[in-house]
């Protein structure tokens, strides 16, 4: 039969290395390899405490970088080298290997699809230019790391802290202005997304989102994860930004644990 | 040319394919990109009064033989419902099924009269889902294991709407003949079977359960022989028609689970192994095997492994 599907039954993933990135960011390096690419994303299951989507840092080894912001993040960070999560994937689309010069805009952890994109992207010998976006300085990371896979960084803080003050979004069009990108790929807040792909379209540059939902199944079968009929576990969460655009839900609301719409 | 046509207690349905509920059915247009993949008639997330978070992950597991839930009844309550219905009802003319439940027959009557605002061609009863737990449904038992709670339910319900009502029955139950006769005999216009089989997995890796609710529910290729099994039973107990469900993947399955004696045939678990387009693909199959096998009609084939 046509095998599309990912079996997900978590298998033992041990922790084998932990790097601190800011006040709340950790990054698990595992002694196990999840064969995957950027922007596809694996389930973690604590037992006993939940299992949620996290973005793929790194197929070889696994790699995930997460905030610790509430019961499950929180539990994770708590975990020491040598210590074991279950794991199971990878689910979900990726982005695409077809630009010669592409854009990367990320916000909060959007930023870790997007190195994990310029790290490949590197040896395809596709340039990168990354913009990561936050609130204040203390919550910039990766800036060294996109700077190690070659990639001019720039920054942009709602305060100004550092870097350009303003939006990601901003920030983008003004370097749209300078500079030809081929497309643009984005992870991160969902307004900030949303009117990223409203540039892209205006700028008549091909941009991918990666779209997120509240996950149960993973495998594009529960329905939790609708955008408008598109299951973002497994027809995003990489999208071209036309999709997302043309539904109803897209930067308007989104949906909790028992399927009812949450406005943005 | 072959004829998948078939009818479900009057509604005309294009091919027997129906979505079986908790699949992509939280939202109308979920339920309309399945309609247009090829399934004749969709049936929506069971929803009750107040609607549920459902439980904690994991919820789902899954391989290539069956799939194990226990997703605990999720939905946004019946007036987020009505609204996905009665906006898929505008978009599409695909049949649509309402699948309702609760903890009462009373309750069950209220989530049947206020579904029917919204106008579904048909109504489900979901009577069996195994271990439901949680706020309002403290007590909760199973109501597809007994004739006597079934027959309350469907009796209040049909009171409550003139949509024809059909009753899904679960496979974990030793005489499911005897509880579709219950069913009929209330006053049911269909039945639906089967919901999933009592399951678990436990991870050797950490010596522990994986779903956070422990059991669950097992769906897929590993529980068609229990489905055949269930349908063929009923088949045998009942005049009303039979919506047969539980591990349907190739359009061989399908016709299987006509000949035991289904009218129509639920497919939910294939979405997974074979994507939306599982319809198409299943809908194509049994065409090709009934032009090589020379049957002309869906009707001539329903319940022929009795005879
Ligand atoms: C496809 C996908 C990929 C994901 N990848 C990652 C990832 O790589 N790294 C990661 O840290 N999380 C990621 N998440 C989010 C992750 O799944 C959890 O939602 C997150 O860890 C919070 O769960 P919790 O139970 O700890 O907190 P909750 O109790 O669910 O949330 C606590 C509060 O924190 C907010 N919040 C949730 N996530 C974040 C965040 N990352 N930063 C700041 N505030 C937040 C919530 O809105 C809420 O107000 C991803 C989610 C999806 C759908
Ligand atoms: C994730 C999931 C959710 C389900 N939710 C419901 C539900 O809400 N109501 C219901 O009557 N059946 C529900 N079922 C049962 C299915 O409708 C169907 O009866 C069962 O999965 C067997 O068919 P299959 O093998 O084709 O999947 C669910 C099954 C799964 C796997
Ligand atoms: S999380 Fe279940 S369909 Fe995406």
């Amino acid at each position: 039969m046509d095998k599309k599907f990912t079996v997900k039954i978590p298998k033992a993933f041990t922790i084998s290395r932990i790097e601190v990135e800011n006040y709340r960011v950790k990054t698990f390096y595992f002694t196990e390899s999840l064969p995957s690419q950027p922007g596809q994303f694996a389930m973690v299951w604590l037992p006993g405490v939940d299992e949620k989507p996290m973005s793929i840092n790194s197929a070889f080894p696994f790699s995930i970088s997460f905030a610790a912001v509430g019961t499950f993040s929180k539990a994770l960070s708590n975990l020491n080298v040598g210590d074991k999560v279950g794991v199971s994937g990878p689910f979900g689309t990726f982005f695409p290997y077809k630009g010669k010069k592409v854009l990367l805009v990320g916000g909060g952890y959007g930023v870790v699809p997007l190195r994990f994109f310029a790290e490949e992207a590197r040896r395809k010998g596709i340039v990168c230019e990354a913009i990561i976006g936050a609130k204040n300085k203390k919550d910039i990371i990766f800036d060294k790391r996109f700077e190690k896979e070659g990639c001019k960084v720039h920054i942009a803080t709602d305060d100004g802290s550092i870097g350009f003050k303003g939006t990601a979004v901003a920030l983008a069009e003004k370097l749209l202005k300078e500079e030809k990108f081929d497309e643009i790929f984005s992870c991160g807040p969902e307004m900030m997304m949303f009117h990223l792909s409203k540039l892209g379209k205006k700028l008549k540059i091909p941009t991918y989102v990666s779209a997120e939902r509240y996950m149960k199944c993973a495998i594009g079968i529960c329905g939790a994860c609708t955008l408008g009929g598109q299951m973002c576990c497994r027809d995003g969460t990489v999208m071209v930004s036309d999709i997302p655009l043309a539904t109803e839900d897209f930067g308007k609301f989104q949906r909790d644990k028992s399927g009812k719409k949450v406005k943005y | 040319m072959v004829n998948l046509q078939t009818q479900l207690a009057g509604c005309k349905m294009a091919s027997p394919l129906v979505l079986a509920s908790g699949f992509l059915g939280l939202d109308w247009a979920s339920l309309d990109r399945v309609a247009k993949s090829g399934a004749a008639a969709v049936t929506t997330k069971s929803c009750n009064l107040e609607g549920r978070d459902g439980y904690s992950n994991p919820t789902v597991l899954a391989n290539e033989n069956y799939m194990l839930n226990a997703i605990g009844l999720a939905n946004a309550g019946i007036e987020h419902e009505i609204d996905e219905i009665s906006t898929f009802k505008k978009k599409s003319q695909a049949v649509i099924i309402g699948s309702i439940f609760e903890s009462s027959p009373e309750k069950f009557a209220e989530v049947a009269k206020r579904i029917s605002t919204a106008k579904p061609h048909l109504i489900e009863l979901d009577l069996s889902c195994p271990h439901l737990g949680g706020k309002g449904f403290e007590n909760y038992k199973d109501f597809a294991s007994d004739p006597k709670s079934i027959s309350e339910v469907v009796k209040a319900t049909k009171k409550a709407t003139k949509i024809p009502i059909f009753a899904k029955l679960s496979p974990n139950v030793p005489n499911i003949g005897e509880l579709a006769k219950a069913a009929e005999s209330a006053g049911a216009n269909g039945i639906t079977a089967i919901n999933t089989a009592g399951g678990m997995l436990i991870s050797a890796d950490f010596q522990k359960p994986i779903l956070s609710n422990k059991y669950g529910g097992l769906s897929g290729p590993a529980i068609k022989p229990i489905a055949l099994k269930s349908v063929y039973q009923i088949y045998e107990s009942v005049k009303i028609p039979i919506i047969g469900t539980g591990g349907v993947a190739t359009g061989e399955d399908a016709i299987e689970m006509l000949l035991a004696g289904a009218a129509a045939v639920g497919i939910g678990t294939a979405t997974y192994h074979r994507g939306i387009e599982a319809f198409k693909l299943i809908e194509s199959e049994m065409q090709h095997w009934m032009e090589k096998n020379k049957s002309g009609s869906v009707k001539e084939l329903i319940g022929k492994a009795h005879e």
